[in-house]
């Protein structure tokens, strides 16, 4: 046998031995991580939203100035923020 | 069961079964691969399969059909592979080595696999990449990111120098 016939012998198989399986779990936990992350960050972006139209009875009655002003320099920068999360692979391909 | 075309379609769309059956389907070769770069490292070899695997999981949807996949993620290992050789400094990537010269000890006796861990990791990849896994020369140059001529020249010196290192080998079988 010739050196080329050696190299182009195929590479000896590898046994998955759980790697597939194991991996796609690791996938699994990161998209659900991913997921918390979003639902969170969506959460406190709507925070200030609900208590100023007082939708949720939590007791804390903001003043509507504060209300408004967390609604403007929290709310909107927190859900823009996740947009561009959500959008990034989209908006800014490699 | 679902071919591979539309496994990568359905695991760009975010289909993780799907992906799943990409794993299954390239992870022997690729693992096989990178364990030859390693020079047969097994835990680092399949630490760098995975985090291939999680790259080309975030990156699908930049894949949209352009090549193919099995050059595109042995693309996603190599460069895997490069920045831990740096970072781990595990062995001289672009210096001259010259391990292997006409000269060298005419006791050696070496099977190929040896012989392949003592060529620089270019040669080594454009061996594997051309010979083992059956691509074209046009391929494995796009996989490994230099020019066709310098493929060809890392193939050709890996030649060379396999063939210095395995003459005595021969001799003997």
């Amino acid at each position: 046998m010739n050196l080329d016939q050696h190299l182009s012998q195929p590479l000896a198989p590898v046994r998955d031995d759980g790697f597939s399986i194991l991996l796609v779990r690791r996938v699994r936990a990161g998209e659900r991580r991913m997921k918390a992350v979003i639902w969170s960050l969506l959460a406190l972006g709507f925070a200030p939203v609900l208590l100023a139209l007082q939708l949720v009875d939590t007791g804390i009655r903001l003043p509507p100035d504060m209300a408004q002003w967390l609604n403007s320099q929290l709310a909107y920068p927190l859900g823009m923020m996740v947009l561009l999360w959500v959008w990034k692979p989209r908006l800014f391909p490699r | 069961m679902i071919d591979a075309a539309a496994a990568e379609v359905r695991a760009a769309a975010g289909d993780v079964a799907a992906f799943g059956f990409l794993v299954r389907q390239h992870q022997s070769p690729l693992r096989g691969y990178l364990r030859r770069l390693t020079r047969g490292n097994h835990a680092l070899a399949d630490d760098l399969a995975q985090e291939t695997f999680l790259e080309a999981h975030r990156k699908l949807s930049q894949f949209a059909g352009k090549g193919s996949f099995a050059g595109w993620l042995y693309a996603i290992a190599w460069s895997r592979f490069l920045m831990e050789a740096r970072k781990r400094k595990l062995e001289p990537l672009d210096d001259m080595d010259d391990r292997v010269a006409p000269q060298s000890d005419p006791a050696l006796k070496l099977d190929l696999e040896k012989a392949l861990a003592l060529l620089r990791p270019p040669e080594r990849s454009a061996l594997t990449l051309c010979f083992a896994l059956g691509m074209p020369h046009e391929e494995a140059a796009e996989v490994m990111k230099v020019p066709l001529g310098t493929l060809k020249s890392h193939v050709a010196r890996g030649r060379e120098k396999l063939k210095i290192l395995l003459k005595d080998h021969d001799h003997e079988s």
